[in-house]
């Protein structure tokens, strides 16, 4: 009777124990038992794996083998710790028996004979490298944005779809007079006046709504303060995985003294120009009350009303009665051109004088006739000879009918 | 109401405006002119506008209206002192004035216009 008992327990421990043993030899964990000077005494398939060695490849061999030198000390060390109520877990690096570099979380059970002598640990061996890669390169990236939202001197901010700050460039908080962690939930209406805060607010939202980019736009941003700076932003939309846009992207370059130059050249480019018209049209005295003025280069319709004003200015001063507009320099005549001149000769009748055009050599004649334009009544000829001749005649005319009378 | 001193010079009436005039002022003002000139010995008249910076398309098409009403008349019309800026302003416009005669001056004005009524009596 016990026989057959002892038999069947016999047979159900066999059947237990092949279970366990199947347990282990396919579970994904690496396990193994590590004797006293951590040689491997056992390791399962998966353990064999993450050392790179072939199935069996650790019977005999060292932990140490797969250690670096400055870490060995302080495995040695770890794997001996039994905590109370915690588990035993700590993490290091190996180099694999194929040469390749791991990260493994290790989790060690020691176990101890009669006065705390270690006597060997159960380990289990969890590959954790793709983990720590991720992490070292998130840090790597983290201090790459990092030393670029310091060091930059560029304005960087990113916001949320309220147009709100979520981070900003060290530049950027120093251009507020914050810290950075201050900016953040703040809008530009905090900082600047409605001039500026209103459409940067409204080019933000817009590029929230349709996902259009705004490129090297010129801004100008007011402070309470009263200063006036400039800026060239560029704004671009956020989206998360799903490809939903969830807020904006801005960098904007500090352009304050370029523009101040710019304006400045603006000016100096005005007064130039009004100089060069001065220059350009001079009014000379040929006759008693006759004036001649050369037109040179080109008669755009700008030119062409302050070449008038100037003229009419001239013959209202000097009490001329015929203007000679000569127009042997000019450097094309289209319909266009024509058209002008014949306005500045029709203005200068309204001022109470004549006007006459001289300079209408072969080509412009040539262009007249082609293009058909009709001169409306302005006396033209092709030299200033021609047009002084004509005046002085008129004028001797005038005399004789004056002493006819 | 438009304050318009209109003078006589024997055969020519010389009517200064000094100040802008606008819609129902410039109108009155227009018709003023043309009832004054309105006499047998006016032969002539001068109208004045040296004072006026700015003259609009406005005016500048009345003027055109009360030269054509003098003319209808039989009286001859000058238009005495556009400035420079106003010449260009108006030639902007498109409004020449063609058919008006003008000078810059008032003495120039007055001898022109003697020669135009000659013309006319010869």
């Amino acid at each position: 009777m016990a026989k057959k008992d002892d038999r069947k327990e016999i047979e159900r421990l066999r059947r237990e124990n092949e279970e366990y043993k199947k347990l282990i030899e396919e579970m994904s964990e690496g396990f193994a038992f590590l004797e006293e000077d951590l040689s491997f005494s056992f390791s399962n398939p998966a353990c064999d794996s993450i050392f790179g060695v072939p199935e069996g490849g650790l019977m005999g061999r060292n932990l140490v083998d797969f250690l670096s030198p400055e870490s060995t000390k302080d495995v040695r060390k770890k794997i001996k710790v039994k905590k109370k109520d915690k588990k035993n877990v700590f993490e290091t690096a190996i180099k694999t028996g194929d040469d390749k570099r791991r990260y493994l979380l290790i989790r060690s059970n020691p176990h101890f004979e009669e006065k705390n002598k270690f006597v060997g640990s159960f380990v289990f061996f969890y590959d954790i490298t793709k983990r720590v890669r991720m992490e070292e390169e998130l840090i790597f990236e983290k201090g790459l944005l990092s030393s670029l939202l310091n060091t930059i001197p560029d304005l960087i901010y990113f916001k949320d779809k309220e147009s709100r700050f979520i981070k900003v460039s060290k530049s950027k908080a120093d251009q507020v007079g914050r810290s950075i962690e201050e900016v953040v939930g703040s809008t530009d209406f905090d900082y600047f006046t409605e001039e500026h805060a209103r459409p940067a607010y409204e080019d933000e939202q817009e590029i929230i709504k349709k996902g259009n980019p705004i490129e090297g736009k010129v801004e100008k941003e007011t402070h309470p303060d009263g200063r006036v700076t400039w800026v060239s932003t560029t704004k671009i939309p956020r989206y998360d995985e799903k490809g939903n846009i969830i807020g904006i992207l801005g960098i904007s370059r500090d352009i304050t003294e370029k523009r101040l130059w710019e304006m400045q050249r603006e000016e100096k480019m005005a007064v130039q120009k009004e100089e060069l018209v001065q220059l350009s049209t001079p009014v000379i005295d040929v006759w008693e009350g006759v004036i001649t003025v050369p037109i040179l280069g080109s008669l755009d319709s700008e030119r062409a009303s302050r070449v008038s004003e100037h003229l009419l200015t001239q013959i209202v001063r000097k009490r001329a009665g015929i203007a000679i507009i000569d127009i042997s320099g000019i450097s094309a005549v289209d319909s266009a051109v024509a058209d002008r001149l014949i306005r500045t000769a029709k203005a200068v009748r309204l001022v109470g004088a004549e006007a006459i055009l001289t300079g209408v050599g072969v080509e412009i004649a040539q262009t007249i006739a082609d293009l058909g334009i009709d001169m409306g009544g302005l006396k033209t000829m092709s030299t200033l000879k021609d047009g002084l001749r004509y005046v002085i005649s008129r004028k001797k005319m005038s005399v004789e009918e004056e002493k006819n009378g | 109401m438009a304050r318009l001193t209109c003078m006589h010079l024997g055969e020519i009436l010389v009517v200064p405006i000094q100040e802008e005039l606008h819609d129902t002022a410039a109108e009155e003002a227009g018709e003023k002119i043309i009832r004054e000139a309105d006499n047998s010995n006016i032969k002539g008249v001068a109208i004045d506008i040296s004072a006026l910076d700015i003259v609009d398309s406005f005016l500048g098409r009345l003027l055109q209206k009360i030269a054509c009403g003098l003319r209808a008349m039989g009286k001859e019309v000058i238009l005495v002192g556009i400035q420079p800026e106003v010449a260009v302003a108006l030639v902007e416009l498109g409004l020449y004035l063609e058919d008006i005669n003008t000078a810059f001056e008032l003495d120039s004005a007055l001898e022109k216009l003697r020669e135009m009524i000659n013309e006319d009596s010869k």
